[in-house]
Order: C-alpha cells, then sequence, then structure tokens
C-alpha cells in the first residue's frame, strides 16, 4: 500500500488518532481539511500534507467545516531547520499581542532579515503573517463555538479595529465573521470551547498527578473537573477543564475578564494538558519493551503532567526536597500565605491569595516558613537568578544549557535540575532516576533498557510515576 | 446541587450572591470562584428566583426602605457559629451591640474571641447582619469588607456618626 492511501483510508474511516498529523486537499475546492472532516471528496481530487503549513503554502484555505486550526498541533513538526522549528513553537506561545519582528528575530540571535527569509522558504509564511494567521483562527473558534460578541473576538485576535478585523477575517477564510455566527449572542461571563487532543488520552492520569499536586487553594477538583484560577498581565479569572471522550476534546470553561488574554490562557491549557503529544509515536517505542508495553496498556495516552505556570513547578520541586509530596503541598501552601498577593476571589468564604512572583518571593521575610535555611536560600537565588535574566524558565531554549545554568545555584541537584526540565521545560527526555519512586519502578524492572526510550523517557517518568506512586504509598503506610 | 452566583452594584460597591434552589447561600463583597456567575435574572430556576428576590430586598434596603429580609438562607456552620449567626439576626436595625454582648446571649461569656471568629465567618453580610456587631471600647472592630464599608453601612441605619 502505498503512503498515499494509507492517508486516504484514514480520512475515510475519520480516525481521530490522526488529527492533526496530516492534512487533505481538496484540488477542486481550494479547501483543505482534517481527516476527521466529514467531507469525503474522491480520491483522485485530493493530496496529502504532513502539516497545515504545508497545505496553506500550497494555497489551500482552511476547511469552514472541520476548521483545521483547531486540530492538535503536531508535536514533532520537522522544520528543515531547528531555528524555524523553534521560531514556530514560540509563536504559538508568544503572549503579547503586538508583533514585533525585530525583536522576535533577536530571541534567536539573527536578523530580522534572515529569520523571515528562512520562513518564505521553509514556511511560505513570514513569522508575523503566522502570527497573524494564528490570531485569526483563535477569532474563528470564538466565533463558531461561543457567544461572545464579535466586538470581543477581534479585541481577543488582538485587533483594534472592527473594520480591520472584518476584511482580514473574511480575507482568510472567505466569509465574513457574522456569516459563521452559529449561536446568538450572549454576553456570558463564561466561555467554552473545545481543544482536541489525539486518542488515546489518560485524563485522569493527569487529574491524579494534580489533584494530588494541587497548588494552594489555586487548583481544586469535583468528580473529574479540574478547576483553577489563572493571572494573566495582571487579572484574575478562572478556569475549569474537564474531559469529553467521545469527541477527542477537552472542554475548556474560561472566566475571565479580560477577553485578550484568551490566547494565552488556551496555549497555556494545551501544555497543562500536554494536548499536543502524539500518543502513538510514543506507543511505539515504549512498547518495543514487554514490561512498559504492559504498562501502557493499563494507562493508554499517557500524558506528561506539568503546570499552569513553570515558575510554581521550580518552588514546589525545591520545597518538595527530600519531604513527602503532602508535606511538599503544605510548604507551598504557607509560601502562598506569606508572599502571595490576594486574587480577589473567594473559596469557602475566604480570599484565595495567588502564586507568588519571584519578585514577590525575594522581598518576603521566609523566617515562618517551616523549612530548612538552605531551601530558603535556594528558593531565593532561584528568584533572583530569574529576575536578572541568568534563568529563564522558557520550554523553547536548550535543556543542557539549562540543567548546566541551574545547577550552578547552591542546593540544586541532579534530580532537582532533571525535574525541573521535565516539568517545568517540558523535556520529553528528562528522566529523574534517583527520584524515590521512579528509583524504585527502575528496581521492578531489571531487564527494562530505559535509556533506549529516548527521546520519550520523560513520558516512561510519567508512566512509571502513574503505577507506582500509589503503591509505594500503601507499602509505607504498612511500616 | 445547582448554585447560582450573581454580581450586583450596590452603592458601597459590587456585592456578590450566591444562592440555591433552597435559598441564599452567600453575600459577600468578592466573587466566590467555581460557581457560575447567572448571565440575567430571567427564568423559573429556583436559584435565579432567591438572587432576584435578595437583590431586590437589598436594593430597597439601600434606599433605606427596608429594616428586615424576607429571603430564606441556605446556611450551614458548626453549632457554635449558627448559635452566633442567629443571635446576629436578632440585632435590630439601627441598633449596635459588642463582642461581649453576643457571648453573653448564647451563655458562653468567656467566649467573646470565639464569637469574633464567627461573626467573620458570617457567610451572608448585611441580611445577617455582622456589620452591627462593634468592640466594646465603642471603636468599629473589624469587617471582612473592609472598615469603610462597615461604617457606611452603619452610617447608612444612622447609628454612627
Amino acid at each position: 500500500m502505498k503512503k498515499d492511501d494509507i492517508f486516504y483510508n484514514a480520512m475515510l474511516a475519520r480516525d481521530p488518532r490522526f488529527d492533526g498529523k496530516f492534512f487533505i486537499g481538496v484540488k477542486t475546492t481550494g479547501i483543505y481539511c482534517r481527516p476527521i472532516c466529514p467531507a469525503k471528496p474522491k480520491r483522485e481530487n485530493v493530496e496529502f500534507f504532513s502539516n497545515h503549513l504545508a497545505a496553506e503554502k500550497a494555497g489551500y484555505r482552511p476547511c469552514l467545516r472541520c476548521r483545521p486550526e483547531s486540530a492538535p498541533q503536531s508535536p514533532a513538526w520537522i522544520g528543515k531547520s531547528a531555528l524555524v522549528r523553534r521560531a514556530i513553537k514560540m509563536i504559538d506561545k508568544i503572549e503579547t499581542l503586538e508583533f514585533n519582528e525585530d525583536q522576535f528575530a533577536e530571541l534567536f540571535g539573527v536578523s530580522a532579515r534572515h529569520l523571515r527569509r528562512l520562513f518564505i522558504e521553509e514556511v511560505g509564511k513570514t513569522p508575523k503573517q503566522l502570527s497573524f494567521e494564528n490570531r485569526l483562527n483563535l477569532s474563528r473558534q470564538l466565533i463558531s463555538e461561543t457567544a461572545l460578541p464579535i466586538t470581543e473576538v477581534a479585541f481577543a485576535a488582538g485587533f483594534n479595529s472592527i473594520r480591520r478585523f472584518n476584511d482580514a477575517f473574511k480575507e482568510r477564510f472567505k466569509k465574513s465573521p457574522s456569516e459563521i455566527r452559529r449561536k446568538p449572542v450572549k454576553n456570558e461571563s463564561t466561555l467554552s470551547i473545545r481543544l482536541a487532543y489525539r486518542p488515546p488520552f489518560d485524563f485522569n492520569g493527569l487529574l491524579h498527578f494534580y489533584r494530588s499536586h494541587a497548588v494552594g487553594q489555586l487548583e481544586w477538583f469535583e468528580g473529574g473537573v479540574m478547576h483553577r484560577i489563572v493571572e494573566v498581565n495582571g487579572k484574575v479569572g478562572q478556569i475549569t477543564l474537564s474531559d469529553l471522550p467521545d469527541e477527542s476534546c477537552v472542554k475548556l470553561e474560561i472566566d475571565f475578564p479580560d477577553t485578550t488574554a484568551l490566547h494565552t490562557i488556551i496555549s497555556r491549557v494545551r501544555s497543562l494538558l500536554d494536548l499536543d503529544s502524539d500518543p502513538v509515536i510514543i506507543a511505539n517505542v515504549l512498547e518495543t519493551d514487554k514490561d512498559m508495553k504492559a504498562l501502557l496498556k493499563k494507562h493508554p495516552g499517557i500524558r506528561l503532567p506539568s503546570s499552569w505556570d513553570p515558575f510554581e513547578v521550580v518552588v514546589a520541586a525545591i520545597l518538595g526536597q527530600v519531604v513527602s509530596v503532602e508535606r511538599g503541598r503544605a510548604l507551598v501552601n504557607d509560601l502562598i500565605e506569606l508572599a502571595g498577593s490576594d486574587s480577589g476571589l473567594l473559596r469557602d468564604g475566604k480570599s484565595v491569595r495567588l502564586f507568588p512572583t519571584p519578585a514577590q518571593v525575594i522581598k518576603t521575610d521566609l523566617k515562618s516558613l517551616k523549612t530548612t535555611t538552605r531551601r530558603k536560600e535556594t528558593l531565593v537565588a532561584l528568584s533572583r537568578a530569574l529576575i536578572n535574566g541568568e534563568l529563564s524558565l522558557e520550554p523553547t531554549q536548550d535543556v543542557d544549557s539549562f540543567v548546566e545554568k541551574i545547577l550552578s545555584i547552591p542546593g540544586i541537584g541532579p534530580w532537582t535540575a532533571s525535574y525541573m526540565a521535565l516539568k517545568a521545560l517540558r523535556h520529553t527526555d528528562a528522566f529523574p532516576a534517583t527520584d524515590l519512586i521512579i528509583a524504585r519502578a527502575i528496581a521492578e524492572h531489571p531487564k527494562t533498557k530505559f535509556e533506549s526510550f529516548s527521546p520519550w523517557r520523560g513520558y516512561v517518568a510519567a508512566l512509571l510515576w502513574r503505577e507506582y506512586s500509589h503503591v509505594l504509598k500503601k507499602t509505607r503506610r504498612k511500616k | 446541587m445547582n448554585q447560582l452566583q450573581w454580581k450586583m452594584n450596590s452603592p458601597l460597591g459590587d456585592l456578590y450572591l450566591v444562592a440555591s434552589e433552597k435559598g441564599l447561600q452567600s453575600l459577600y463583597w468578592k466573587k466566590t470562584a467555581g460557581i457560575p456567575l447567572a448571565s440575567s435574572l430571567t427564568g423559573k430556576d429556583g436559584a435565579i428566583k432567591i438572587l432576584k428576590q435578595t437583590e431586590t430586598e437589598l436594593a430597597e434596603y439601600f434606599k433605606g426602605q427596608r429594616q428586615d429580609f424576607d429571603v430564606p438562607l441556605d446556611v450551614t456552620g458548626t453549632d457554635f457559629q449558627e448559635s452566633v449567626w442567629k443571635q446576629l439576626k436578632k440585632i435590630p436595625y439601627g441598633k449596635t451591640v459588642s463582642y461581649t454582648d453576643i457571648a453573653r446571649r448564647i451563655k458562653k461569656e468567656k467566649a467573646v474571641r470565639a464569637v469574633g471568629t464567627a461573626n467573620g465567618k458570617n457567610p451572608i453580610c448585611i441580611i445577617v447582619p455582622c456589620h452591627r456587631v462593634i468592640a466594646a471600647s465603642g471603636s468599629l472592630g473589624g469587617y471582612s469588607g473592609g472598615l469603610e464599608r462597615k461604617e457606611a453601612l452603619l452610617r447608612l441605619e444612622s447609628t454612627y456618626f
């Protein structure tokens, strides 16, 4: 069977596991679709693209039914150069709405002109156009899934002028915003949108992890639902996450006072739940080992838990050194009460405090925090390095140099560094082998060659934690 | 249980009302996370009716046209807290009492501080008038919504100048 036939069969089956892994260009209409699109074009009229950018480069525009821009993004999208790959990731994550090409290029140590040239060559678009399109894509999702007024949608997409927004929208989608609107406009406080993932998806595993590491009063859980109080650009709101397995989507409810933060919130949720992960690629590697295959069968679709904000993870990692998960959580809670600012929201009648910023941590007298002086000093040194810009928690940076830098902070050893690389930078190959639970799990599988799972050893760690964290707890209690 | 929240603009700032179909559950000067905010007060939902009644009664109160509230309450606390809140309800409009008075009324003279804490945990401000409790010395004491609001409420009831 030819590769294109596999694509065509996957398309006919509307198999969500392939969602976002390839796109179908329909020559007769000039439109490109996701594999799950209900439209079924003839074999001779289609061509296939490995990513949406290639389809657009070939002159196709996105389908109005399946909305290719809402497909899970490709985790292993292979641009020709690492630079373009990193830059594209960065564009997807960028938090401000203004896009300055010179500043952007500076992040990668190249000139804007050079970066533009590379982009045109590989993607067919400039970084600025790409960032612009991402925002238009977001606006279309908001128009078709929510009741947010179109003016607000335009703000959320970074437009200041409705007319410019309407023109740009029509240019890209060939229809005006109001033609796409399905729901009557209501000024509801909560927006609900769907974020697609590739099944299988171990939502319960993620929930289990986040529940046992719940951050202060900022996160809480009811049944299969996760709530989180979030702060973006000085404003505070709340998100709610639940799984819709029948639709291969996560339902994200956002209650936030400023729509311009929606883009940031969505991209943070995508990484919080590791939605762009490709379970098939990971399973292919992990299943080469009998033991891991059995574990993966128990927990299909394992994802990398991380956190809402990388600073929260690194702080929790330091305060969690040598103590139990519960004790670590209590210390994080104490730090929040001590150094965090008031969120303006209540839970059970009590004011909830936000996670402190690095600046707040160094300004606070940590005397009453019940941990060692050494750990407090580490906390302050780390916060200071982040403020000075000596250290960054940006996920697109080079992991080895991050580990090297963070190890130079007194009180941070290999376990903490590797844990931070995994949880804060979401480095898929980090493997904290000296972790209490992981070390024990490794002993349970003497035949398994853990180094063979590269570059997915982070997922192996997630799998081992998922399987063994409660086992270890139980045996501890017996003693 | 179906809970709903409603933001009311009062002369003293935004008030957040939370109700179930059984009654009003809380009334705070801050929003409670995790409870959906109603987009309007139309419809036959039980909680909506409670919210609507509360808003109407509060509006009358702020205009000085109402002294007692009729809206049903749906609150639970410890036995001690509930006994304190019951005493709060008995403080008449325009009067103030001290924390010591409340302690005496529930026959626990020494529990003055506990009374203060239970008072502070009152989930329904204004309607359960915790603002009418002041320190024995005559100073205002504390208030979860800020002392300015406590003062403004007492001034509205014209007992504090």
